[in-house]
């Protein structure tokens, strides 16, 4: 009697998994599986019939020389922004999390980037490209300044990135603010009795607790540059001449403009194990690092 | 009690899944005695500008036809989304279309479009028109307006300074060098919007490579270089020339930017397409707005490239195939066509239909006497326009017509081959 019981329970909760196993599959695992298909084959996103032609995509990608741009550009993009969102948001976590005067007025206008669409901050960031920063650039006589900095192939790259930033660093920031606040004070106490420099403090203590949330942080900012693909079509478009073309635009612009939709799902089939690869190197690593409980 | 609740609340959410996904099956077509038709269809229209425009049309296509009901359906990305439901075979029951694109050539050959030819109505296009768009011996879409690109100038600012309008390449270059020495903005060049950027391409393309149109699928086979080509040398003279005289650092003017600048009389000049006049007039300028032909290097060579700027198509296979075919003869009807270009102001498609927006007089006289050229994208192979406007910006970034004419032999052989 009993053991029916347990069964009767078990499949209670194997069927509230139902749901999300079935969304799963058809979203996820399906195109999925159908995408690797296609990328053999030579459809060009239009056509009613298609041929197999294997690894002929494959082969292509690594003789186009657009895409081994884009991969440098990806791979210069995702490290500064990695170091670039890390860096700011733990910074700005630490200093929100001492006793300042106004500091919820503070957290709350730092965090306020996050909430504008990005349609919104494209055309803020557009106009302070074209007209705020040149202004400010030709009255103190900086040259790179002098124009807007998304007109030139070598500081495009940077307009995006700190517009990218600007909004990019709220949610990790309050993140950091969370873990930071979950630190037990004693153990500050303790390090302090010891004789511990506030640098020991932080190296000993803040960031062997930050590491499962810098893991996150890491992990989220890593695939955001890898993916980047919103900021660039709301600032350059890929421009000028092609020098911020990142994998996600190319692809876009390979499926949807120049009738290579094959083409575009080996793109993103590559780019898929790069991303899996690099995160499973990095949860190995930072797992090594954690504190045990 | 508590396990069989839980049991069939699991049930529930896993049934309610598939709720969504059934389809209600729509009415098709009804023919009752006589010739009254009822039913609904989709119009899927690819113009943010002409929607106020197609409401209007269709309230009056409604008095007529009270029982066929047309949903105008704009979605932002129109091309690309159309694109997507043809190749998963949710066409809309009637569509607008750019007829000239290689691409939609593609759509053509895949059966997705309704052959038109003996519809009625179809004898009301302009002939040249209608030839120009007739595909493989069939005409695909019925032509409403067109576009054609030149060069919007202020009047005022010309009078002022007393310029006449330029009718050769030189006489262009002396007035731009007049503008500047009194001080203003010669022309404005929106070049970071590389698409902008590739039509001028294109259209320079069309007025100097005349007789070498087939170069790049002589390219891609391999008996010809780009590099040889004085066409093409003279487009990417003359395209770093026209920014000697445009604003400063203009790879960092977007098109808004562009004709925010234009509108608010900064700059004499602005080379853009007649699609750009509603958004010009919306800014409002205080001055009269012109537009003249692109001058070539004598007056007989200044032509204009004639695109399609608004045409529509049905679906093939029939479905609502009645019901689509009388809202396009509808929309073939001359004072359709009148009421449709009043609004948009662009040259009307259809026969002894005139635009009667006096900004374009130069543009439609050029078209009636026939100083036109076709288009050179919609000759190219499919999809290669999205890599011509890359290499065209590139020039403008590298200034160095060697340079350019290398990187493009490169994209050709590798697109072309």
């Amino acid at each position: 009697m009993k053991h029916k019981k347990i069964n009767y329970n078990e499949l209670a909760f194997y069927l509230f998994t139902i749901p999300a196993l079935i969304l799963y599959t058809c979203f996820f695992i399906f195109p999925v599986i159908t995408g690797i298909y296609y990328s053999m084959t030579d459809w060009n996103g239009m056509n009613r019939t298609y041929n197999f032609v294997g690894l002929k995509n494959f082969i292509n990608i690594f003789h186009d020389m657009s895409f081994k741009n884009a991969i440098n550009f990806n791979i210069k993009y995702s490290i500064m922004l990695v170091l670039g969102i890390n860096a700011i948001s733990l910074a700005l976590a630490m200093l929100l999390n001492t006793k300042i005067k106004c500091k919820t007025l503070f957290r709350s206008i730092y965090f306020f980037p996050a909430v504008l669409s990005l349609i919104t901050v494209g055309l803020i960031w557009n106009e302070i490209y074209y007209q705020v920063l040149p202004f400010i650039g030709n009255k103190l006589g900086i040259g790179f300044l002098s124009k807007n900095i998304l007109s030139s192939g070598k500081t495009a790259i940077y307009g995006i990135l700190i517009t990218n930033l600007w909004q990019g660093v709220a949610v990790p920031t309050i993140l950091f603010i969370a873990a930071l606040q979950s630190i037990p004070a004693d153990l500050y106490e303790a390090a302090t009795l010891d004789g511990a420099s506030s640098f020991q403090q932080f190296r000993y203590i803040t960031i062997r607790f930050l590491i499962p949330i810098l893991n996150i942080n890491f992990l989220l900012t890593l695939k955001s540059g890898l993916m980047i693909f919103d900021y660039i079509v709301a600032l350059t478009d890929g421009g000028p001449g092609g020098a911020t073309e990142s994998i996600g635009i190319l692809m876009y612009n390979h499926a949807f403009g120049d009738m290579k939709f094959s083409q575009s799902i080996a793109e993103s089939i590559f780019i898929f194990f790069i991303i899996a690869a690099v995160s499973i190197i990095q949860f190995k690593v930072q797992n090594k690092m954690e504190v045990s409980d | 009690m508590k396990k069989v609740i839980s049991f069939f609340t699991a049930m529930f959410m896993t049934s309610t899944l598939f709720l969504g996904c059934g389809s209600a099956k729509d009415t098709d077509v009804k023919k009752t005695d006589g010739k009254k038709l009822e039913g609904k269809i989709e119009f899927f229209q690819q113009k943010k500008e002409a929607v106020k425009n197609f409401d209007a049309i269709i309230a009056k296509f409604n008095e007529e036809y009270p029982n066929i009901k047309v949903e105008q359906n704009c979605v932002p990305d129109a091309g690309k989304v159309l694109t997507t439901r043809m190749s998963t075979g949710d066409i809309p029951d009637v569509f607008t279309v750019y007829p000239l694109a290689s691409e939609f050539k593609v759509q053509c050959d895949q059966k997705f479009v309704m052959d038109i030819s003996n519809l009625n109505g179809v004898d009301n296009i302009n002939p040249e028109i209608k030839k120009m768009l007739t595909y493989k011996d069939k005409l695909y879409a019925l032509p409403i307006s067109l576009n054609t690109m030149g060069i919007f100038y202020n009047k005022q600012m010309f009078k002022e300074l007393n310029i006449e309008i330029p009718k050769t390449y030189d006489e262009l270059i002396s007035a731009m060098k007049k503008i500047k020495a009194a001080g203003k903005t010669p022309i404005i060049l929106p070049d970071k919007d590389s698409w902008t950027v590739g039509q001028c391409g294109d259209r320079l393309f069309g007025m100097y490579m005349n007789e070498e149109m087939d170069l790049f699928d002589k390219v891609g086979k391999g008996e010809k270089s780009t590099a040889d080509s004085k066409g093409l040398d003279k487009l990417a003279k003359v395209m770093l020339e026209l920014r000697e005289y445009g604003q400063a650092d203009s790879l960092g003017t977007g098109y808004d930017q562009a004709i925010s600048v234009f509108a608010s009389g900064k700059a004499a000049m602005f080379y853009q397409g007649t699609w750009a006049l509603p958004i010009i007039d919306k800014a409002k300028p205080s001055f009269e707005v012109g537009m003249f032909p692109f001058p070539g290097d004598t007056d007989k060579e200044s032509k204009i490239g004639i695109n399609v700027d608004c045409a529509v198509s049905a679906r093939a296979d029939g479905k609502n195939g009645e019901l689509a075919k009388t809202f396009i003869s509808f929309l073939a009807r001359p004072e359709i066509a009148q009421m449709y270009v009043k609004a948009d102001g662009s040259p009307s498609a259809i026969k002894d239909v005139k635009s009667d927006r006096k900004e374009f007089e130069a543009m439609q006289k050029s078209i009636a006497e026939g100083n036109t050229y076709p288009i050179p994208s919609n000759n190219w192979k499919p999809g290669f326009s999205g890599e011509w406007k890359k290499v065209v910006q590139n020039l403008i970034v590298k200034k160095d017509v060697k340079a350019f004419t290398k990187e493009l032999d490169q994209v050709v052989k590798n697109f072309y081959k």
